[in-house]
Order: structure tokens, then C-alpha cells, then sequence
């Protein structure tokens, strides 16, 4: 409860519904810049299809939130896209800690629907990445599926981001 | 004389039955309404004790579509999800995208939030559209107990819809 009374004052009652479900986790902080690659195949809203190939140096700043260390809020330069995200740490079976991690980030513009309405909201994005700790943090691979803003529909793997500054770039929820 | 303009005749008649042809597959209707069935494969990290967790699920999706909205209902998950989808510009009466986006999905990070994008290939013969066939692709899950997931679906349409699913 204490720990649910911080979420609230820092602003994110509604995220405290996840984070209270995850076990008092030493979530790992993913606090940092990240540059890394992706692979996207877009479907633009008339039906053409663009497979863009890789695009490389692409940044993601991340923030981990100061009161509950699963959840983490993310920018992402290039598409100017904010996210609210929460990372969960893999354990084995044995309970014996894993040095990965996974992470669900939602973007900012993603709503519940309009019953009765199939519109989707523009930037809608879900995105599902996999971390590695070691020497040079990185991430392993990651899926977005995304409603971009032009109503594109567009398909993405992310993979070999590493983190190149730990530096905290002051990165908020979700509005 | 009259056979140059036989000929010509000719011609003409089999080009506007080939552009008949062609208008006609233009207009046609794509409608990817029915019952499917079918599995969605996850793999992910359990939210209760961070281990692995995979597995195979059957899927029974009902899907209505309603010019280019889609109103999608996995039954066995009893999730509804809205969308939209756009046929290929190329091969428009045989292939198209679709993303549908469970109806609670926000960005609080509700539990049960994903976002499915399926590629459909229709059932043609001889370029006439016969009914939806086929729809694969990938979601990305957030379970219950903070499960994250992401997953692969394969379905095949098996039959008419009969009730209509929406958020």
C-alpha cells in the first residue's frame, strides 16, 4: 500500500494497476539512451506495401519511474513518440535471477476503443522488446505493431539497440 | 474490307470483355466477415514468477466486417477488439492487412491490451473472388497478472458470422 500511495503521488495511479501485480521486483533499470536498428514492413493507407529495409541509428531515451522500478517511460526520437512501458525480470524455475528482462511499451496515443466505432487512434503502438545485461547492456530483439499517425499499418523488428549513455534523460509518462 | 472489319470487331469485343473483367474485380466486394478457427501461439515471461512461458492456444475468432471496419471477437479470451483493414493495392481481391487493437488497450498499461496485425489471402479461382481464406500475423500481449507475451496467429475462415462482436 505504501508503495501504491507513491505511485499516486508520482502521477501514475492508473500504471499501478500492472506494477502492484509484479512481485516486489528488482526490475532493471533500462535509465539511458539506446541506438539501434530496425525493420519495418509498412502498409500505407491505400495498400502499398513498403518494406523499408534495415534503418540504422535510431535513439530510444528511457527513464525507469523514480517510486516503482517496473515501469519505465520511453521516447522515441525518430517517430517523436512517448511511451509508458513495465518491464518484468526473468527468473529461472528454480528462482534463480536470469540477466534478461522484457518489456511492454504502450505509445502515448494508444486508447481504449470507442464502443460500436473501429477507428483506431493514430500512433497507436504496442511493442514487445527483450533485454540483455552483460558487459554492453543491449537489446536482443523486439516486435512494435503500430497504427502509425498517416494511418499506415506498419509492422517492426527492433534489435541490437544498445545502451551508449546511462545519463536519466528526464523522460515522463504518458499525459 | 469486311474481314479488316470483322477482325476489328472482334477485337473490340474481347477487349471490353477483358476490361468487363476487370471492372468487375475491381468492385467486388471483399468481405472477410465469418467464424474462423485456428490457434495463437505465445511465447513470453509469466508475470507471476518471471519465468518462461510459451504455449499453444486454439482460436475461434468471429469476425465482422462493415466497409473498411473490422469488429473482431477471439472467443476462447472472450477479448473484443476493433480495427481497421486495407486490401493490397496490387492484388486487391487476393490479399490486405489488418490491424485490430483489443478494446481496453491504452496506455495505462491495462492488462489484456494487444495489438494483432494479420495479413488475409482471399480464395480466388481464376481471379474471381470466392471468400476469405486465411489471416496470419503477429500480436503483442499483456496478459493477466502482468504476463507479456508476444504471439503468432494462423486462422481459417470455416464458416458465416452470425453475431456481430463489438467493443
Amino acid at each position: 500500500m505504501k508503495r501504491f500511495s507513491r505511485v499516486v503521488a508520482g502521477g501514475a495511479m492508473a500504471l499501478a494497476s500492472v506494477g502492484l501485480l509484479i512481485p516486489e521486483a528488482m526490475a532493471i533499470d533500462l535509465t539511458g539512451t539506446w541506438v539501434g536498428n530496425q525493420t519495418c514492413t509498412i502498409i500505407s493507407p491505400t495498400g502499398d506495401k513498403d518494406s523499408s529495409g534495415k534503418i540504422k541509428g535510431l535513439t530510444l531515451k528511457i527513464t525507469q519511474d523514480a517510486f516503482d522500478p517496473t515501469l519505465h517511460y520511453m521516447h522515441f526520437v525518430e517517430v517523436n513518440r512517448n511511451y509508458n512501458g513495465v518491464v518484468l525480470d526473468e527468473f529461472k524455475p528454480s528462482g534463480a535471477p536470469v540477466p534478461k528482462a522484457i518489456a511492454t511499451f504502450v505509445s502515448c496515443p494508444t486508447a481504449p476503443a470507442t464502443p460500436g466505432v473501429a477507428d483506431l487512434p493514430k500512433g497507436s503502438e504496442m511493442v514487445s522488446a527483450n533485454f540483455q545485461f552483460g558487459i554492453l547492456d543491449k537489446l536482443a530483439k523486439g516486435t512494435s505493431l503500430v497504427f502509425a499517425e498517416d494511418g499506415s499499418q506498419q509492422s517492426c523488428t527492433w534489435n541490437t539497440f544498445r545502451r551508449v549513455d546511462i545519463t536519466d534523460p528526464g523522460i515522463g509518462p504518458c499525459p | 474490307m469486311k474481314r479488316v472489319i470483322v477482325r476489328g470487331l472482334a477485337s473490340g469485343v474481347v477487349a471490353l470483355a477483358v476490361l468487363g473483367m476487370l471492372v468487375v474485380e475491381v468492385r467486388a466486394q471483399v468481405d472477410l466477415s465469418g467464424t474462423y478457427f485456428g490457434t495463437r501461439t505465445c511465447a513470453g515471461i509469466s508475470g507471476n514468477d518471471g519465468t518462461q512461458d510459451n504455449f499453444p492456444q486454439d482460436a475461434t475468432v468471429v469476425v465482422i466486417q462493415t466497409g473498411s471496419a473490422l469488429f473482431f471477437h477471439n472467443i476462447n479470451d472472450a477479448a473484443y477488439y476493433n480495427g481497421q483493414f486495407v486490401q493490397d493495392s496490387k492484388n486487391p481481391q487476393k490479399k490486405g492487412t489488418l490491424t485490430v487493437v483489443s478494446c481496453q488497450t491504452s496506455k495505462d498499461l491495462a492488462l489484456r491490451s494487444e495489438i494483432v496485425q494479420l495479413a488475409f489471402t482471399n480464395l480466388t479461382q481464376a481471379g474471381v473472388f470466392l471468400g476469405p481464406h486465411t489471416m496470419s500475423g503477429t500480436s503483442v500481449l499483456l496478459w493477466d497478472h502482468g504476463d507479456q507475451f508476444t504471439c503468432k496467429w494462423n486462422l481459417k475462415w470455416d464458416h458465416s458470422a452470425t453475431v456481430s462482436p463489438t467493443c
